[in-house]
């Protein structure tokens, strides 16, 4: 019985929502055990929120779908190995964590300075939920720009580490000892990266604020 | 509560990780200093700055192209070479003949080389060595 076929039946939520944990233990169970439709609902629950935080860390929608494909063909290849001793989302995010942070390794060493989000050219992907409307106050539309220009700046000077930390607490909300849980580390440091992060953008942005 | 530990603590206040005394703590430091009230306020402004940040959401579109890419994606592993040797290695290890058979085949591959050796001896360079090397006479020549 393929995924589709699961949800038609009742069996499985609809894309986004969230099984109870057993049902969602028996996916996992069967995509152990090579079920490629298992799997593909496993895709489907969890998949907006790893493109959605793909496209906050590096803003590019193909950078953010290679970043999608990398990270569950890793999931895909090493789902064997989940012990079930968390969360299967906690898992999946740290993997999640992991590529996003290679990514922005791998950027800092080709000395790439991230570009700043733009709206142009991908209307058809993204939807921006900032409130403009560049045809009624185009000084204002100028001045937001050159404002998320800075941001994205300022967001491209942190470390790797330290971008992940803010992303997930001052974007996600999630509290530290759950991002340090999701990063590989502790809580502690999760705090000290948070720390060095404020402090670096309150420097680079508080002429603005 | 010194001003460099409401500095180095000013992240998890604004970011409501303290507990309720320290918190009580930061908020009677904010009213009795200056320096720090201000630091504060700078901080808050940054917070509300970075809100400012576009939120983009994935469309619908770019979701299905995602989903699609990766379902190629996971059909080259499933059928590449990857997936034959993720399906057929646990049968070959888990299969105790199999295992004598790829020993019987290393050691029938180690005689087979070295009859080759034996039976088609490696050709004479003429060019600059000679074979076997020629001794020269050294401190343990015989006279």
């Amino acid at each position: 019985m393929d995924g589709i076929c699961l949800e038609l039946a009742g069996k499985v939520p609809a894309e986004g929502s969230r099984l109870d944990e057993a049902d969602e233990h028996d996916l996992i169970r069967r995509a152990q055990h090579g079920d490629r439709a298992a799997f593909e609902v496993l895709v489907r629950l969890y998949d907006r929120e790893v493109l959605r935080l793909a496209i906050k860390v590096v803003g590019s929608p193909d950078e953010a779908q290679d970043l999608y494909q990398e990270a569950f063909l890793k999931v895909y290849r090493s789902i064997a190995h989940f012990r079930f001793d968390s969360r299967f989302s906690t898992w999946l995010y740290r993997v999640v964590m992991n590529v996003c942070l290679d990514h922005l390794r791998r950027q800092k060493n080709r000395n790439e300075v991230q570009a700043p989000e733009s709206e142009e050219g991908q209307p058809e992907f993204f939807q921006t939920l900032a409130d403009e409307k560049p045809g009624l106050d185009p000084e204002r539309s100028v001045q937001g720009k050159e404002i998320r220009q800075r941001i994205g700046t300022a967001l491209s000077q942190l470390t790797p580490r330290e971008r992940m930390v803010f992303e997930l607490k001052h974007y996600q909300g999630m509290r530290l000892r759950a991002i340090g849980e999701l990063c590989g580390t502790t809580e502690e440091t999760a705090k000290n990266c948070l720390f060095r992060a404020t402090q670096k953008l309150r420097l680079a942005l508080v002429d603005l604020a | 509560m010194e001003c460099k530990t409401f500095d180095e603590n000013l992240a998890l206040y604004l970011y409501d990780e303290l507990e309720a005394e320290e918190r009580s703590a930061f908020e009677a430091h904010v009213k009795s200093c200056q320096n720090c009230r201000t630091l504060s306020e700078q901080s808050r402004g940054v917070q509300t700055l970075l809100h400012q940040r576009v939120t983009v959401e994935p469309t619908p579109e770019l979701l299905v192209e995602c989903r699609e890419a990766l379902y190629r994606a996971l059909d080259h592993e499933q059928f590449g070479w990857r997936g034959l040797i993720r399906s057929w290695l646990p049968v070959v290890i888990g299969f105790p003949a199999s295992r004598a058979v790829a020993t019987a085949t290393l050691v029938a591959l180690g005689f087979g080389l070295g009859w080759v050796r034996a039976t088609f001896p490696t050709s004479i360079s003429t060019t600059s060595r000679k074979w076997p090397p020629t001794r020269r006479p050294g401190r343990f020549a015989s006279p």
